[in-house]
Protein backbone atom coordinates (compact mmCIF):
# COMPACT_ATOMS: atom_id res chain seq x y z
CA UNK A 1 0.00 0.00 0.00
CA UNK A 2 1.77 3.24 -1.02
CA UNK A 3 2.11 5.99 2.04
CA UNK A 4 1.77 9.12 -0.40
CA UNK A 5 -1.87 10.39 -0.55
CA UNK A 6 -3.08 9.94 -4.00
CA UNK A 7 -6.59 11.14 -5.51
CA UNK A 8 -9.03 8.93 -5.70
CA UNK A 9 -9.83 9.43 -9.43
CA UNK A 10 -5.89 9.02 -10.25
CA UNK A 11 -5.18 7.04 -13.40
CA UNK A 12 -4.28 3.97 -10.81
CA UNK A 13 -7.64 4.15 -9.71
CA UNK A 14 -9.78 4.90 -13.02
CA UNK A 15 -8.43 1.62 -14.38
CA UNK A 16 -10.12 -0.23 -11.04
CA UNK A 17 -13.19 0.66 -13.00
CA UNK A 18 -12.72 0.55 -16.23
CA UNK A 19 -10.99 -3.29 -16.54
CA UNK A 20 -13.84 -4.90 -15.44
CA UNK A 21 -15.62 -3.61 -18.14
CA UNK A 22 -13.64 -5.25 -20.85
CA UNK A 23 -9.90 -6.88 -20.07
CA UNK A 24 -11.03 -8.54 -16.54
CA UNK A 25 -14.75 -8.57 -17.11
CA UNK A 26 -16.15 -10.52 -14.01
CA UNK A 27 -18.53 -12.72 -16.82
CA UNK A 28 -16.86 -12.78 -19.70
CA UNK A 29 -13.49 -13.36 -18.78
CA UNK A 30 -13.24 -14.30 -14.77
CA UNK A 31 -16.82 -16.44 -15.84
CA UNK A 32 -18.37 -15.60 -12.09
CA UNK A 33 -21.74 -14.96 -11.86
CA UNK A 34 -22.93 -16.93 -14.53
CA UNK A 35 -25.89 -18.70 -12.55
CA UNK A 36 -27.62 -15.47 -12.07
CA UNK A 37 -26.70 -14.34 -15.75
CA UNK A 38 -28.78 -17.34 -16.65
CA UNK A 39 -31.44 -16.92 -14.18
CA UNK A 40 -32.69 -13.84 -14.60
CA UNK A 41 -32.07 -12.51 -18.30
CA UNK A 42 -35.52 -13.59 -20.16
CA UNK A 43 -37.01 -10.10 -19.73
CA UNK A 44 -34.49 -7.03 -19.64
CA UNK A 45 -35.70 -4.83 -17.07
CA UNK A 46 -35.26 -7.76 -14.32
CA UNK A 47 -31.97 -8.03 -15.78
CA UNK A 48 -31.17 -4.49 -15.16
CA UNK A 49 -33.05 -4.69 -11.20
CA UNK A 50 -30.73 -7.35 -10.43
CA UNK A 51 -28.19 -5.42 -11.76
CA UNK A 52 -28.64 -2.64 -9.69
CA UNK A 53 -29.57 -4.64 -6.52
CA UNK A 54 -25.69 -6.13 -7.28
CA UNK A 55 -24.30 -2.89 -7.54
CA UNK A 56 -25.79 -1.81 -4.05
CA UNK A 57 -24.94 -4.75 -2.47
CA UNK A 58 -21.26 -5.05 -4.17
CA UNK A 59 -20.17 -1.62 -2.90
CA UNK A 60 -21.50 -2.06 0.55
CA UNK A 61 -19.58 -5.18 1.03
CA UNK A 62 -16.68 -4.01 -0.85
CA UNK A 63 -16.82 -1.27 1.50
CA UNK A 64 -17.48 -2.54 5.02
CA UNK A 65 -15.01 -5.31 4.36
CA UNK A 66 -12.48 -3.17 2.92
CA UNK A 67 -12.88 -0.97 6.13
CA UNK A 68 -12.63 -3.67 8.96
CA UNK A 69 -10.12 -5.67 6.85
CA UNK A 70 -7.40 -5.33 9.32
CA UNK A 71 -9.95 -6.70 11.96
CA UNK A 72 -11.08 -9.80 10.46
CA UNK A 73 -9.51 -12.90 11.62
CA UNK A 74 -7.66 -14.97 8.58
CA UNK A 75 -9.33 -18.12 9.57
CA UNK A 76 -12.90 -16.91 9.59
CA UNK A 77 -12.67 -14.23 7.09
CA UNK A 78 -15.09 -16.12 4.28
CA UNK A 79 -17.66 -16.93 6.90
CA UNK A 80 -17.22 -13.09 7.89
CA UNK A 81 -17.72 -12.11 4.19
CA UNK A 82 -20.81 -14.25 3.96
CA UNK A 83 -22.11 -12.24 7.43
CA UNK A 84 -22.08 -9.03 5.96
CA UNK A 85 -23.21 -9.95 1.93
CA UNK A 86 -26.39 -11.64 3.63
CA UNK A 87 -27.00 -8.81 6.32
CA UNK A 88 -26.71 -6.72 3.34
CA UNK A 89 -29.34 -8.79 0.66
CA UNK A 90 -31.47 -9.20 3.17
CA UNK A 91 -31.49 -5.32 4.24
CA UNK A 92 -32.21 -4.61 0.62
CA UNK A 93 -34.69 -7.17 0.42
CA UNK A 94 -36.57 -5.77 3.74
CA UNK A 95 -36.28 -2.07 2.25
CA UNK A 96 -37.36 -3.47 -1.15
CA UNK A 97 -40.80 -4.61 0.57
CA UNK A 98 -41.74 -1.98 2.65
CA UNK A 99 -40.77 0.98 -0.27
CA UNK A 100 -41.16 -0.30 -3.53
CA UNK A 101 -43.49 -3.49 -2.99
CA UNK A 102 -44.04 -4.21 -6.68
CA UNK A 103 -40.38 -4.10 -7.86
CA UNK A 104 -39.58 -6.26 -5.03
CA UNK A 105 -42.38 -8.52 -6.33
CA UNK A 106 -40.54 -8.50 -9.62
CA UNK A 107 -37.11 -9.85 -8.48
CA UNK A 108 -38.69 -12.46 -5.95
CA UNK A 109 -36.45 -14.97 -5.25
CA UNK A 110 -33.55 -13.48 -7.22
CA UNK A 111 -33.06 -10.69 -4.59
CA UNK A 112 -31.95 -13.50 -2.09
CA UNK A 113 -29.94 -15.32 -4.59
CA UNK A 114 -27.21 -12.23 -4.57
CA UNK A 115 -25.75 -13.76 -1.56
CA UNK A 116 -24.76 -16.92 -4.24
CA UNK A 117 -23.63 -14.15 -6.90
CA UNK A 118 -19.61 -15.43 -6.69
CA UNK A 119 -18.95 -11.95 -8.44
CA UNK A 120 -19.58 -10.16 -4.95
CA UNK A 121 -17.35 -13.04 -2.68
CA UNK A 122 -14.75 -12.54 -5.57
CA UNK A 123 -14.74 -9.33 -5.17
CA UNK A 124 -14.38 -9.41 -1.29
CA UNK A 125 -11.88 -12.17 -1.61
CA UNK A 126 -9.33 -10.99 -3.89
CA UNK A 127 -9.91 -6.74 -3.39
CA UNK A 128 -11.09 -5.71 -0.70
CA UNK A 129 -9.73 -7.66 2.24
CA UNK A 130 -6.40 -6.27 0.42
CA UNK A 131 -7.17 -2.47 -0.19
CA UNK A 132 -8.48 0.41 1.44
CA UNK A 133 -12.18 1.95 1.06
CA UNK A 134 -11.60 4.15 -1.58
CA UNK A 135 -10.26 1.82 -4.53
CA UNK A 136 -12.11 -1.07 -3.28
CA UNK A 137 -15.52 1.09 -3.51
CA UNK A 138 -14.17 2.17 -7.73
CA UNK A 139 -13.66 -1.61 -7.55
CA UNK A 140 -16.70 -2.12 -6.88
CA UNK A 141 -18.30 -0.15 -9.13
CA UNK A 142 -15.93 -1.08 -12.24
CA UNK A 143 -17.18 -4.86 -11.32
CA UNK A 144 -20.92 -4.00 -11.21
CA UNK A 145 -20.90 -2.36 -14.46
CA UNK A 146 -18.91 -4.95 -15.79
CA UNK A 147 -21.77 -7.68 -14.90
CA UNK A 148 -24.51 -5.07 -15.74
CA UNK A 149 -23.41 -4.58 -19.42
CA UNK A 150 -23.37 -8.39 -20.16
CA UNK A 151 -26.23 -8.91 -18.66
CA UNK A 152 -27.87 -6.49 -20.33
CA UNK A 153 -26.99 -7.57 -23.52
CA UNK A 154 -27.73 -11.13 -22.88
CA UNK A 155 -31.45 -9.68 -21.63
CA UNK A 156 -32.33 -7.71 -24.77
CA UNK A 157 -30.82 -10.50 -27.27
CA UNK A 158 -33.29 -12.97 -25.20
CA UNK A 159 -36.60 -10.75 -24.36
CA UNK A 160 -36.79 -9.81 -28.02
CA UNK A 161 -36.35 -13.15 -29.69
CA UNK A 162 -37.72 -15.10 -27.35
CA UNK A 163 -40.93 -12.64 -26.34
CA UNK A 164 -40.78 -10.35 -28.97
CA UNK A 165 -40.55 -7.38 -26.71
CA UNK A 166 -38.13 -5.06 -25.32
CA UNK A 167 -38.39 -3.79 -21.82
CA UNK A 168 -42.10 -5.21 -21.64
CA UNK A 169 -42.68 -3.33 -24.69
CA UNK A 170 -44.02 -5.39 -27.74
CA UNK A 171 -41.91 -5.00 -30.98
CA UNK A 172 -43.14 -7.57 -32.46
CA UNK A 173 -46.84 -7.31 -33.20
CA UNK A 174 -49.42 -10.14 -32.71
CA UNK A 175 -50.57 -10.27 -36.00
CA UNK A 176 -47.44 -11.44 -37.88
CA UNK A 177 -47.50 -14.55 -35.45
CA UNK A 178 -48.00 -17.76 -37.16
CA UNK A 179 -51.13 -18.69 -34.83
CA UNK A 180 -52.55 -15.33 -35.79
CA UNK A 181 -52.28 -16.39 -39.99
CA UNK A 182 -48.42 -14.81 -39.93
CA UNK A 183 -44.84 -15.79 -40.47
CA UNK A 184 -43.25 -15.76 -37.61
CA UNK A 185 -42.71 -17.78 -34.47
CA UNK A 186 -40.75 -16.48 -31.23
CA UNK A 187 -37.79 -18.80 -30.21
CA UNK A 188 -38.78 -21.10 -27.25
CA UNK A 189 -35.12 -21.57 -26.54
CA UNK A 190 -34.55 -18.09 -25.58
CA UNK A 191 -36.95 -18.99 -22.76
CA UNK A 192 -34.70 -21.16 -21.41
CA UNK A 193 -31.75 -21.06 -19.53
CA UNK A 194 -29.28 -23.03 -21.37
CA UNK A 195 -29.15 -20.10 -24.19
CA UNK A 196 -28.03 -17.67 -22.14
CA UNK A 197 -24.67 -19.90 -22.08
CA UNK A 198 -24.18 -19.76 -25.79
CA UNK A 199 -24.70 -15.86 -26.01
CA UNK A 200 -22.07 -15.51 -23.06
CA UNK A 201 -20.54 -17.57 -24.86
CA UNK A 202 -20.76 -15.48 -28.36
CA UNK A 203 -20.06 -12.42 -26.16
CA UNK A 204 -16.60 -14.07 -24.81
CA UNK A 205 -16.02 -14.89 -28.48
CA UNK A 206 -16.15 -11.51 -29.81
CA UNK A 207 -14.69 -10.17 -26.78
CA UNK A 208 -11.40 -11.97 -27.34
CA UNK A 209 -11.08 -11.61 -30.92
CA UNK A 210 -11.85 -8.08 -30.76
CA UNK A 211 -9.16 -8.00 -28.09
CA UNK A 212 -5.69 -9.94 -29.03
CA UNK A 213 -4.40 -9.94 -25.41
CA UNK A 214 -7.11 -11.77 -24.02
CA UNK A 215 -5.71 -15.01 -26.20
CA UNK A 216 -3.75 -17.40 -24.00
CA UNK A 217 -0.81 -18.29 -25.69
CA UNK A 218 -0.73 -22.04 -26.23
CA UNK B 1 -1.38 -4.13 16.75
CA UNK B 2 -1.36 -5.17 20.53
CA UNK B 3 -4.03 -7.90 19.86
CA UNK B 4 -3.30 -11.60 18.06
CA UNK B 5 -5.64 -11.74 15.37
CA UNK B 6 -5.13 -15.48 14.67
CA UNK B 7 -6.13 -15.92 18.32
CA UNK B 8 -8.71 -18.15 19.34
CA UNK B 9 -10.08 -16.10 21.77
CA UNK B 10 -10.19 -12.77 19.31
CA UNK B 11 -11.71 -15.19 16.32
CA UNK B 12 -14.57 -16.09 19.11
CA UNK B 13 -14.96 -12.30 20.16
CA UNK B 14 -15.03 -11.16 16.46
CA UNK B 15 -17.60 -13.94 15.13
CA UNK B 16 -20.07 -13.09 17.98
CA UNK B 17 -19.31 -9.17 17.76
CA UNK B 18 -20.23 -9.55 14.25
CA UNK B 19 -23.14 -11.75 14.57
CA UNK B 20 -24.49 -9.62 17.44
CA UNK B 21 -24.30 -6.19 15.20
CA UNK B 22 -25.83 -7.81 12.64
CA UNK B 23 -28.40 -9.73 14.01
CA UNK B 24 -29.44 -6.42 16.30
CA UNK B 25 -29.55 -4.64 12.73
CA UNK B 26 -31.47 -6.64 10.78
CA UNK B 27 -34.06 -7.49 13.96
CA UNK B 28 -33.99 -3.52 14.25
CA UNK B 29 -35.14 -3.31 10.20
CA UNK B 30 -37.41 -6.09 10.45
CA UNK B 31 -39.46 -4.58 12.99
CA UNK B 32 -39.28 -0.81 11.79
CA UNK B 33 -40.62 -2.01 8.63
CA UNK B 34 -43.10 -4.44 9.71
CA UNK B 35 -46.17 -2.17 9.55
CA UNK B 36 -45.21 -1.11 5.81
CA UNK B 37 -45.06 -4.21 4.60
CA UNK B 38 -48.08 -6.02 6.00
CA UNK B 39 -49.98 -2.62 4.90
CA UNK B 40 -48.08 -3.58 1.25
CA UNK B 41 -49.75 -6.56 1.15
CA UNK B 42 -53.41 -5.97 2.46
CA UNK B 43 -53.19 -2.89 -0.49
CA UNK B 44 -52.36 -5.21 -3.08
CA UNK B 45 -54.85 -7.76 -1.88
CA UNK B 46 -57.72 -4.95 -2.11
CA UNK B 47 -56.25 -3.84 -5.60
CA UNK B 48 -56.41 -7.37 -6.88
CA UNK B 49 -60.18 -7.73 -5.73
CA UNK B 50 -61.17 -4.27 -6.96
CA UNK B 51 -59.37 -4.84 -10.52
CA UNK B 52 -61.00 -8.62 -10.39
CA UNK B 53 -64.57 -6.83 -9.89
CA UNK B 54 -63.46 -4.78 -12.94
CA UNK B 55 -64.27 -1.78 -11.01
CA UNK B 56 -60.79 -0.51 -11.98
CA UNK B 57 -57.33 -0.57 -13.63
CA UNK B 58 -54.28 -1.65 -11.99
CA UNK B 59 -53.26 1.32 -13.72
CA UNK B 60 -55.38 3.38 -11.65
CA UNK B 61 -55.20 1.61 -8.38
CA UNK B 62 -51.73 2.01 -8.38
CA UNK B 63 -51.74 5.50 -8.51
CA UNK B 64 -53.70 5.99 -5.41
CA UNK B 65 -53.10 6.13 -2.02
CA UNK B 66 -53.56 3.29 0.02
CA UNK B 67 -56.13 4.97 2.54
CA UNK B 68 -57.72 6.26 -1.11
CA UNK B 69 -58.23 2.50 -1.66
CA UNK B 70 -59.17 0.98 2.04
CA UNK B 71 -62.15 3.51 1.39
CA UNK B 72 -63.46 2.66 -1.57
CA UNK B 73 -63.08 -1.37 -0.23
CA UNK B 74 -64.84 -0.46 2.57
CA UNK B 75 -67.34 1.74 0.99
CA UNK B 76 -67.85 -1.58 -1.69
CA UNK B 77 -66.93 -4.91 -0.97
CA UNK B 78 -69.23 -6.75 2.23
CA UNK B 79 -67.75 -10.35 3.05
CA UNK B 80 -68.31 -13.83 3.47
CA UNK B 81 -66.97 -17.10 4.32
CA UNK B 82 -68.40 -20.59 3.20
CA UNK B 83 -66.84 -23.91 4.76
CA UNK B 84 -67.52 -26.88 2.16
CA UNK B 85 -71.00 -27.57 1.78
CA UNK B 86 -71.61 -23.97 1.18
CA UNK B 87 -72.65 -22.68 4.54
CA UNK B 88 -71.81 -19.36 5.90
CA UNK B 89 -69.57 -19.47 8.78
CA UNK B 90 -68.25 -16.09 8.72
CA UNK B 91 -68.67 -14.81 12.81
CA UNK B 92 -66.44 -12.49 14.96
CA UNK B 93 -62.56 -13.41 14.45
CA UNK B 94 -63.37 -14.91 10.75
CA UNK B 95 -63.63 -12.26 8.19
CA UNK B 96 -63.29 -12.91 4.26
CA UNK B 97 -60.31 -10.84 4.29
CA UNK B 98 -58.38 -11.65 7.35
CA UNK B 99 -57.63 -14.98 5.61
CA UNK B 100 -54.49 -15.33 3.73
CA UNK B 101 -55.75 -17.96 0.74
CA UNK B 102 -52.84 -19.28 0.08
CA UNK B 103 -51.67 -20.05 3.81
CA UNK B 104 -54.88 -21.60 4.16
CA UNK B 105 -54.54 -23.83 1.20
CA UNK B 106 -51.35 -24.98 2.56
CA UNK B 107 -52.87 -25.44 5.80
CA UNK B 108 -56.13 -27.83 4.85
CA UNK B 109 -53.89 -29.19 1.72
CA UNK B 110 -54.81 -32.71 3.06
CA UNK B 111 -58.13 -32.14 3.94
CA UNK B 112 -60.14 -29.85 2.13
CA UNK B 113 -63.31 -30.54 3.67
CA UNK B 114 -62.10 -27.92 7.03
CA UNK B 115 -60.82 -25.29 4.44
CA UNK B 116 -62.65 -22.06 4.78
CA UNK B 117 -63.91 -20.44 2.08
CA UNK B 118 -63.83 -16.15 1.80
CA UNK B 119 -65.86 -14.73 -0.56
CA UNK B 120 -66.33 -10.53 -1.21
CA UNK B 121 -69.11 -9.04 -2.70
CA UNK B 122 -68.52 -5.93 -4.78
CA UNK B 123 -72.15 -3.97 -5.10
CA UNK B 124 -72.19 -0.51 -7.20
CA UNK B 125 -75.49 0.17 -8.16
CA UNK B 126 -76.84 -2.24 -10.30
CA UNK B 127 -73.68 -3.61 -11.11
CA UNK B 128 -73.04 -6.63 -8.53
CA UNK B 129 -70.00 -9.07 -8.83
CA UNK B 130 -69.13 -12.06 -6.85
CA UNK B 131 -65.44 -11.86 -6.41
CA UNK B 132 -64.09 -15.73 -5.37
CA UNK B 133 -60.31 -16.10 -4.34
CA UNK B 134 -58.28 -19.46 -5.26
CA UNK B 135 -54.82 -21.11 -4.23
CA UNK B 136 -52.61 -23.82 -6.32
CA UNK B 137 -49.84 -24.46 -7.06
CA UNK B 138 -47.59 -23.91 -9.94
CA UNK B 139 -43.87 -25.53 -10.72
CA UNK B 140 -41.91 -23.57 -8.26
CA UNK B 141 -44.52 -22.17 -5.31
CA UNK B 142 -48.05 -21.62 -4.83
CA UNK B 143 -49.75 -19.40 -7.23
CA UNK B 144 -53.99 -17.56 -6.44
CA UNK B 145 -56.33 -15.91 -8.01
CA UNK B 146 -59.46 -13.93 -7.46
CA UNK B 147 -62.14 -14.61 -10.23
CA UNK B 148 -65.42 -12.43 -10.08
CA UNK B 149 -68.52 -14.21 -11.38
CA UNK B 150 -71.28 -11.75 -12.42
CA UNK B 151 -74.53 -11.25 -11.25
CA UNK B 152 -75.69 -14.92 -12.91
CA UNK B 153 -73.12 -16.08 -10.20
CA UNK B 154 -72.31 -18.21 -12.94
CA UNK B 155 -70.32 -16.73 -15.90
CA UNK B 156 -66.68 -15.23 -15.30
CA UNK B 157 -66.21 -11.29 -15.72
CA UNK B 158 -62.93 -11.10 -14.56
CA UNK B 159 -59.27 -12.62 -13.04
CA UNK B 160 -56.71 -11.65 -11.41
CA UNK B 161 -54.08 -14.54 -11.31
CA UNK B 162 -50.76 -13.92 -8.89
CA UNK B 163 -48.20 -16.26 -8.37
CA UNK B 164 -44.68 -16.64 -5.94
CA UNK B 165 -41.82 -17.60 -8.17
CA UNK B 166 -43.24 -18.60 -11.41
CA UNK B 167 -40.72 -18.74 -14.02
CA UNK B 168 -40.34 -15.35 -15.59
CA UNK B 169 -41.34 -15.36 -19.16
CA UNK B 170 -42.96 -18.99 -18.95
CA UNK B 171 -45.60 -19.53 -15.72
CA UNK B 172 -45.37 -15.66 -14.74
CA UNK B 173 -47.12 -14.83 -17.59
CA UNK B 174 -49.98 -16.09 -16.14
CA UNK B 175 -50.29 -13.10 -13.76
CA UNK B 176 -49.94 -10.96 -17.19
CA UNK B 177 -53.24 -9.80 -19.52
CA UNK B 178 -52.75 -11.62 -22.19
CA UNK B 179 -53.34 -14.79 -20.39
CA UNK B 180 -56.16 -13.23 -17.85
CA UNK B 181 -57.93 -11.79 -20.63
CA UNK B 182 -58.40 -15.03 -22.24
CA UNK B 183 -61.10 -15.94 -19.51
CA UNK B 184 -63.41 -12.41 -20.36
CA UNK B 185 -62.57 -11.98 -23.76
CA UNK B 186 -65.52 -14.94 -24.70
CA UNK B 187 -68.11 -16.28 -22.52
CA UNK B 188 -66.87 -18.91 -20.00
CA UNK B 189 -69.07 -20.20 -17.50
CA UNK B 190 -68.41 -22.43 -14.55
CA UNK B 191 -72.05 -24.20 -15.01
CA UNK B 192 -73.23 -26.32 -17.41
CA UNK B 193 -77.06 -26.43 -16.91
CA UNK B 194 -76.90 -28.36 -13.78
CA UNK B 195 -73.71 -29.60 -14.52
CA UNK B 196 -70.55 -28.09 -12.26
CA UNK B 197 -67.87 -28.41 -14.94
CA UNK B 198 -65.90 -25.10 -13.80
CA UNK B 199 -63.10 -23.90 -15.97
CA UNK B 200 -60.33 -26.12 -17.46
CA UNK B 201 -56.71 -25.11 -18.59
CA UNK B 202 -56.20 -27.38 -21.86
CA UNK B 203 -53.41 -27.78 -24.52
CA UNK B 204 -53.78 -27.75 -28.23
CA UNK B 205 -57.48 -26.53 -29.23
CA UNK B 206 -60.82 -25.81 -27.28
CA UNK B 207 -63.32 -28.41 -27.34
CA UNK B 208 -65.57 -26.72 -24.62
CA UNK B 209 -64.92 -23.17 -25.46
CA UNK B 210 -67.20 -22.22 -22.50
CA UNK B 211 -64.89 -24.19 -20.04
CA UNK B 212 -61.70 -24.47 -21.51
CA UNK B 213 -58.81 -21.71 -21.87
CA UNK B 214 -55.73 -22.19 -23.96
CA UNK B 215 -52.25 -23.29 -21.81
CA UNK B 216 -49.35 -21.30 -21.95
CA UNK B 217 -46.85 -22.76 -24.41
CA UNK B 218 -43.76 -23.74 -22.34
CA UNK B 219 -45.69 -23.49 -18.83
CA UNK B 220 -47.20 -26.81 -18.69
CA UNK B 221 -46.97 -27.37 -15.19
CA UNK B 222 -47.89 -23.79 -14.35
CA UNK B 223 -50.84 -24.34 -16.82
CA UNK B 224 -51.93 -27.38 -15.02
CA UNK B 225 -51.94 -25.98 -11.76
CA UNK B 226 -54.24 -22.98 -12.47
CA UNK B 227 -56.50 -25.77 -14.45
CA UNK B 228 -56.84 -28.37 -11.23
CA UNK B 229 -57.22 -24.30 -9.14
CA UNK B 230 -60.38 -23.84 -11.31
CA UNK B 231 -61.49 -27.11 -11.39
CA UNK B 232 -61.95 -27.71 -7.58
CA UNK B 233 -61.91 -23.80 -6.57
CA UNK B 234 -65.38 -23.14 -7.12
CA UNK B 235 -67.53 -25.99 -6.09
CA UNK B 236 -68.13 -24.68 -2.33
CA UNK B 237 -69.32 -21.33 -3.61
CA UNK B 238 -71.53 -23.27 -6.09
CA UNK B 239 -73.30 -24.85 -3.05
CA UNK B 240 -73.93 -21.70 -1.37
CA UNK B 241 -75.38 -19.97 -4.49
CA UNK B 242 -77.89 -23.03 -4.49
CA UNK B 243 -76.53 -24.48 -8.17
CA UNK B 244 -75.09 -27.54 -6.87
CA UNK B 245 -76.77 -29.95 -4.59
Amino acid sequence: MSTTKESLFSKKNMKLIKDPLNDSNPVSIQVLGICSALAITIMLENAFVMSMSVLFVLIAANVVVSSIRNLIPDKIRIIVQLVIVATLVITVDLVLKAFVYEVSKQLSVFVGLIITNCIIMGRLEAFALANKPGPAFLDAIGNAFGYTWILLVVGFIREIFGSGSIWGVKIVPDSLLIENGGFYEHNGLMLLSPIALFLVASIIWVQRSKNRKLIEAN
Amino acid sequence: MAVNKNSTGYTVTFAIILVIVCGALLATLATVLKERQKANVSNEKRQFILVAAGAYKMEELKEMEQSQISEIFTNKITEDVFDVHGTSIAKEGVTAFGIDIVKEYKATKNDASIRKYPMFKFTDGDNIKYIIPMAGNGLWGPIWGFIALGKDKNTIEGVVFDHKSETPGLGAKIAENNFQDLFTSSTKKIMSGDKYLSVNVVKGGLKNPEHEIDAIAGATITSNGVGAMLRSGFKPYMKAFGLVN
